[in-house]
């Protein structure tokens, strides 16, 4: 079914699994930021949460016949990222033995501005990581990629009421995380 | 301390808890920082995927699409083939083709079928004129 134009994922999914390239293309711009930020969610790191979200797409892709349920690609494909993500990071965990602080493993810090940011970017992420995986994932999901709570529900496959219970448990800890921080100022001073 | 409403379209999704999580999460966005970010992302994702897309494309070849593949070549030439074949038949054998024939044949070409009959019938002129006919003849 073709909604004005912007075909569904169900139609996106069957032109994929005869090789139709543009129509994965598609579907890799829809959902390549979902992927990112419950890849992020799981694993903590920009770089480790781009790997696993590449990856998935391209297990995705490989086992387009597994997904049983084209309409409902995009839950499906949130479930692959979710796996490879722990995959990803129980890897990490058995190679490195050292323990790397957040801070540590976000972008290389440059002078300036981008210091404070990279800076922020890391106490954001150990808030993050304080926080349980299904609440990270569905603030990430909400606030990152902006899908709201109806959609997440529907991609997740969870009541409406559980993501904004999640959702409002996730802000709470994180407001309590950053209080004070300069996360908090700088959010206040973008918004 | 000031309070920071965020929200979405559908009117349930302000929350005034102090804290723009939206705004703060924009800081985990790798595309804030490098707008060609997400752009190198989906090259990486389709560069990497195209093998894969490639093969899926062959396997879906079947026999009918090929016999299809091949009749775009092979009924043209086929038709041009019948149509030379249809000239050939229709213009007869050429003019400069050796003729052959059998001794019998020779003897008797260009004569009308009915100057033997006529010859040895009773009802020739003369045997004289006849006698000439028939040197004339053989």
């Amino acid at each position: 079914m073709v909604v004005m134009g912007r075909p569904d994922d169900s139609e996106l999914v069957r032109r994929a699994r005869g090789g139709d390239g543009d129509a994965f293309g598609v579907l890799v711009d829809r959902y390549m930021r979902a992927a990112y930020a419950v890849a992020l969610s799981v694993t903590g790191s920009h770089e480790d949460a781009e790997d696993a979200a590449q990856e998935s797409f391209m297990v995705a892709l490989q086992k387009l016949e597994e997904c049983r349920s084209p309409e409902r690609f995009a839950g499906w494909l949130l479930t692959i990222v979710r796996n490879r993500s722990r995959n990803l990071v129980r890897r990490e965990s058995l190679r490195d033995t050292d323990e790397v602080p957040a801070s540590a493993r976000s972008r290389a810090p440059t002078p300036d501005r981008e210091t404070e940011r990279s800076e922020l970017r890391g106490r954001l992420a150990e808030a993050l990581d304080a926080l349980p995986q299904a609440q990270r994932e569905i603030v990430l999901l909400h606030d990152l990629e902006g899908w709201k709570h109806r959609e997440i529900a529907e991609r997740l496959e969870i009541p409406a009421g559980t993501v904004r219970s999640h959702l409002h448990f996730a802000r709470k800890a994180l407001r309590d995380a950053l209080d004070e921080s300069p996360v908090r100022k700088v959010g206040e001073e973008r918004a | 301390m000031k309070k920071v409403r965020t929200g979405g379209s559908d009117g349930r999704e302000n929350h005034d808890d102090g804290l723009n999580s939206r705004v703060v999460m924009t800081e985990l966005d790798p595309g804030i920082s490098d707008s060609g970010y997400w752009d190198r992302f989906r090259f990486r994702v389709m560069s990497r995927a195209a093998a894969e897309l490639a093969r899926r494309r062959a396997a879906g070849v079947t026999i009918g699409d090929v016999l299809e593949k091949w009749s775009r070549t092979l009924v043209p030439l086929a038709a041009a083939a019948a149509a030379v074949a249809l000239i050939l038949i229709w213009r007869g054998p050429s003019i400069d083709a050796p003729l052959t024939m059998g001794i019998e044949e020779a003897l008797t070409w260009d004569l009308e079928d009915e100057v033997l009959p006529t010859l040895f019938s009773g009802e020739a002129p003369g045997e004289a004129s006849a006698f000439i006919f028939a040197s004339e003849a053989f």
